[in-house]
């Protein structure tokens, strides 16, 4: 354009003189002007030789002087791609006038090639035909260069980053090209707009027409639909710039869906955690400066307290007062950087007040990202009520094992004491901690060693679960004690591992059996003497009785029968009284003979040997009562006999039994009419028993005692004979057969005897 | 009935009577041979001693044996007469006040021919003495004769 104007002024005429000097000064002027612009400047011929150029474009082009270019055509120094270009442009501006600024790449005196910005004019001669060019040259290297840097920036990016203009995409570097599917000569051109999610174009054009003004700073986000339809979530600014040289709007945005994504995974990563969390049994809360943040459903559960009333709770007052200590140093400890036990028992309480026992390990973590402390927790009362059980029973156990009479000692595989129990000190004077891992049989009798040892042995190579055995142990104040040991083999009982011995001192039992032994063997001889003194009375007696037998009937025979000689030979010289006597002394005599065989048959069932056999009573009685009515035809007796009733006993004495109890029923029941006397078998007192019944003159309850007396009669000889012997030797049979007999009656009502065998 | 002897071999003096009297009252009249102790008994039975040249081919007919005898007692006179062939099938009445079952046992194991126990009423007695002559001296069958040797 100056050009331009210089060429018109040249032209412009004026007074002579002061029109060439003002001319000349003019032209100086420009001249300064044409050297001193910054930008090449050429004026060539209508063929292109240049006649005029500039410094600058001397400078641009690394050549001299003027001269080095005046007379040469300006093509030469244009690049020989661009030249056809050159001639077209300057055809153009022939036809045009002007030519509009185009890039060349240029030649320069060294071969330097260089890229410029030329554009020119065409020059009228002063009739207003063409007559040349005048040339701007301008050197757009530096351009270049930020526009490739601009370029690679942009195509390297991994933003995707746009120009719009006029609502239209008037840039779109390579990332922006990727998220969009397109390429990039599609996508110049388009409405900007075309890949925002429909419904949230307006949100975004208000928000971009903010961020314009500078209203807003924060960048915005929206869905971004692109060529395959595939949604993805986009986070963009916009900031207004120049651009060739008009308003545009400069947009870079990023893909966040993948963070999106990350983001939702982390959440539902937190949400799992959060159920484990929540299901879990363990308690976990997390709390920060003694305030609880976070607790999970179980910590509500067993303190009382919804979780969302906990949160904001003091953490220490669920901590019972013993375990406040010990809670605060470990957290004092945990906030000084130091190490703590990972796992603490406390005991909370819960908001009704009851003591729960819990295992805890507290750990710092960062929540709502601030440093706090997290615990985990778990009620620990089952499992510190089986503790307290085994303790207890443990306890129990020890107190018994410590406190039995009995010695506890376990032996170990090596045949060395692991344990002894405190009353294995008390037996031997040797305490447990001079005795743990001795030898056990240090103490044992010589002459007892192999028997014990061989039972070890035993037990040791598990031939036999227990040994029992004794052995002689010499005690610390140097005694022999006797100890019988039971041993049993549980080394399998990984809670015992050896041999346990269960010991007992028994010296004084063995004493004590051997007194009683020795008082045995001395009962013995004095039984054995005893018995030979028995025997001795026992035949003192026999002779005695076959004495009686025969020595005092002897006598009797002497006074019965000469009194008989008396009344038969003398009858004729006694009186009536005199033969009366006679006859007393008889009765008298022969009354004592009765006596005397009575006395005979007691001893004789006293002293007599059983025969066991089973003797047929019913058949026994049936005999009796025949001799009964023989001996007195005469007497009206019913006698009743129940059939089948067997006995085991002696046949003789049973049959003596029966004759006197029969007999006595006959003989006490003569004075009554009719006799009845009846033998049976009844349940009497809820006893069952023998009896034989009669209905005699029966006798008093209250002489009941002294019935079965010898000698002892309740009757008078002159009611009934008799010699009171009968019903103790029927005692004596019963006795000797382990039976009993018992009678029941009243004066006037008759008798019954009863008795068992 | 003459030559059909009964020897009665009692201690006690008033048995004696008593007894004689007995057979007597029961019109037994046979010859009486007493013996007071075991040991003349058996001189008796086998010629010896005080009855040393005995002719002992007369054996009594019956013999009464007491058991309870000085010197030797009953029993040990039964035995000694079943132990002898001359005296073996002698028929010989056990005649005694004992009713011990011992004395029963062994007076019929030894080979009593028969066993009365002498009741003390003097009448039962005599019914006794009077059955047992009837018995051994009329209707039992006396055993054959043993020749001496």
């Amino acid at each position: 354009m100056a050009s331009h104007r210089l060429h018109n002024r040249e032209v412009i005429p004026s007074e002579r003189e002061v029109a060439e000097e003002v001319l000349r000064e003019s032209e100086e002027k420009l001249r300064f002007m044409f050297e001193a612009i910054g930008e090449g400047i050429t004026v060539t011929d209508l063929e292109g030789n240049i006649v005029e150029a500039n410094e600058a474009l001397l400078r641009m082009s690394g050549y001299g002087c003027k001269e080095e270019l005046i007379g040469r055509n300006g093509l030469q120094f244009i690049a020989e791609k661009d030249r056809a270009k050159a001639v077209e442009d300057m055809m153009k501006a022939v036809d045009g006038g002007y030519g509009a600024a185009r890039e060349y790449t240029f030649v320069g005196k060294d071969g330097r090639e260089f890229d410029a910005e030329a554009s020119g004019s065409l020059l009228r001669d002063s009739t207003g035909n063409p007559s040349g060019f005048i040339s701007v040259i301008r050197d757009i290297t530096e351009r270049k260069q930020a526009e490739e840097l601009f370029k690679s920036l942009t195509s390297s990016s991994p933003i995707g980053i746009y120009v719009v203009q006029d609502g239209k995409f008037q840039f779109v570097n390579a990332q922006f090209q990727k998220y969009a599917g397109y390429s990039e000569d599609e996508l110049l051109g388009m409405d900007s707009l075309s890949f925002v999610f429909p419904d949230e174009r307006n949100r975004v054009r208000e928000n971009a027409v903010k961020m314009l003004k500078g209203e807003r700073s924060i960048p915005y986000e929206y869905q971004f639909v692109n060529k395959e339809g595939e949604v993805r979530w986009i986070m963009e600014t916009v900031v207004p710039i120049q651009y060739l040289g008009r308003r545009a709007a400069l947009g870079n945005f990023m893909d966040i869906t993948e963070r999106d994504r990350a983001e939702e995974a982390l959440r539902e990563s937190e949400e799992k955690y959060r159920a484990l969390v929540d299901h879990m049994e363990e308690g976990y809360l997390v709390f920060r400066g003694g305030r609880i943040r976070y607790a999970n459903r179980r910590c509500a559960e067993v303190i009382g307290i919804p979780v969302k009333k906990l949160i904001g709770e003091d953490y220490w007052r669920f901590l019972a007062p013993e375990s406040q200590e010990q809670a605060r140093q470990t957290y004092e400890t945990l906030t000084g950087g130091g190490k703590v036990h990972p796992i603490q028992e406390y005991v909370y309480l819960t908001e009704a007040g009851r003591r729960i026992p819990v295992e805890t390990s507290m750990r710092e973590i960062t929540y709502e990202g601030k440093p706090s402390y997290a615990v985990v927790w778990r009620d620990i009362t089952e499992r510190k009520r089986a503790e307290e059980a085994l303790r207890k029973s443990e306890e129990q156990f020890r107190a018994l094992i410590e406190n039995a009479q009995d010695a506890i000692v376990i032996v170990n595989p090596d045949i060395t004491i692991s344990y002894q129990s405190p009353s294995m000190g008390r037996m031997t004077g040797r305490k447990a901690k001079d005795r743990i891992g001795k030898d056990p049989l240090q103490y044992c009798h010589p002459d007892d060693i192999s028997e014990v040892a061989e039972a070890f042995l035993q037990l040791f190579e598990n031939k036999i679960p227990t040994v029992h055995t004794e052995f002689r142990y010499r005690h610390k104040d140097g005694r022999w004690r006797i100890f019988e040991v039971v041993g049993n083999n549980l080394i399998d009982d990984p809670a015992v591992g050896g041999i346990v011995l269960n010991m007992r001192d028994i010296t004084e039992r063995k004493q004590a059996e051997e007194e009683v032994r020795k008082l045995n063997e001395g009962l013995e001889q004095r039984v054995v003497e005893r018995t030979v003194q028995l025997q001795a009375v026992n035949k003192e007696l026999e002779a005695f009785a076959y004495s009686v037998s025969h020595d005092l009937r002897a006598p009797l025979r002497s006074i019965d029968g000469f009194s008989q000689v008396l009344l038969e030979d003398y009858t004729d010289r006694l009186d009536d009284e005199g033969k009366n006597y006679l006859q007393r002394v008889r009765s008298a005599s022969q009354r004592m003979a009765e006596l005397i065989d009575d006395l005979l048959n007691l001893s004789r069932v006293t002293r007599g040997k059983m025969h066991y056999e089973t003797v047929d009573l019913s058949a026994l009685a049936q005999t009796i009562a025949m001799e009964l009515r023989q001996s007195q035809p005469e007497r009206d007796v019913e006698f009743t006999i129940a059939p089948g009733l067997a006995a085991k006993g002696d046949a003789q004495l049973l049959s003596v039994a029966l004759e006197n109890l029969l007999g006595n029923s006959w003989k006490f029941a003569k004075k009554r009419g009719r006799t009845r006397i009846e033998f049976g078998y009844a349940e009497t007192n809820g006893q069952p028993a023998y009896f034989v019944r009669d209905n005699g003159v029966g006798f008093d309850m209250a002489y009941a005692d002294k019935l079965f007396g010898a000698f002892q009669r309740l009757h008078s000889h002159n009611e009934f004979e008799g010699t009171g012997i009968g019903l103790a030797t029927v005692q004596r049979i019963i006795h000797r057969h382990g039976g009993k007999i018992w009678a029941e009656s009243a004066v006037g009502q008759g008798a019954t005897f009863y008795f068992t065998l | 009935m003459e030559n059909k002897i009964i020897l009665l071999v009692e201690d006690d003096p008033d048995d004696e009577v008593l007894t004689l009297r007995a057979l007597e009252k029961s019109n037994i009249l046979n010859e009486i041979v007493v013996a007071r102790d075991g040991v003349e008994a058996l001189d008796y039975l086998f010629g010896k001693g005080s009855y040393s040249g005995r002719d002992t081919s007369v054996t009594p007919q019956l013999t009464l044996l007491d058991l309870k005898l000085p010197k030797m007692d009953g029993l040990e006179v039964l035995r000694r007469i079943r132990a002898d062939k001359r005296t073996k099938l002698l028929p010989v009445v056990i005649l005694t006040s004992s009713r011990e079952e011992r004395d029963l046992t062994r007076g019929y194991n030894l080979g009593a021919n028969s066993y009365i126990r002498k009741p003390v009423d003097f009448v039962q007695f005599r019914k006794a003495v009077q059955q047992l002559g009837l018995y051994w001296l009329v209707l039992n069958v006396a055993p054959p004769k043993v020749e001496m040797a």
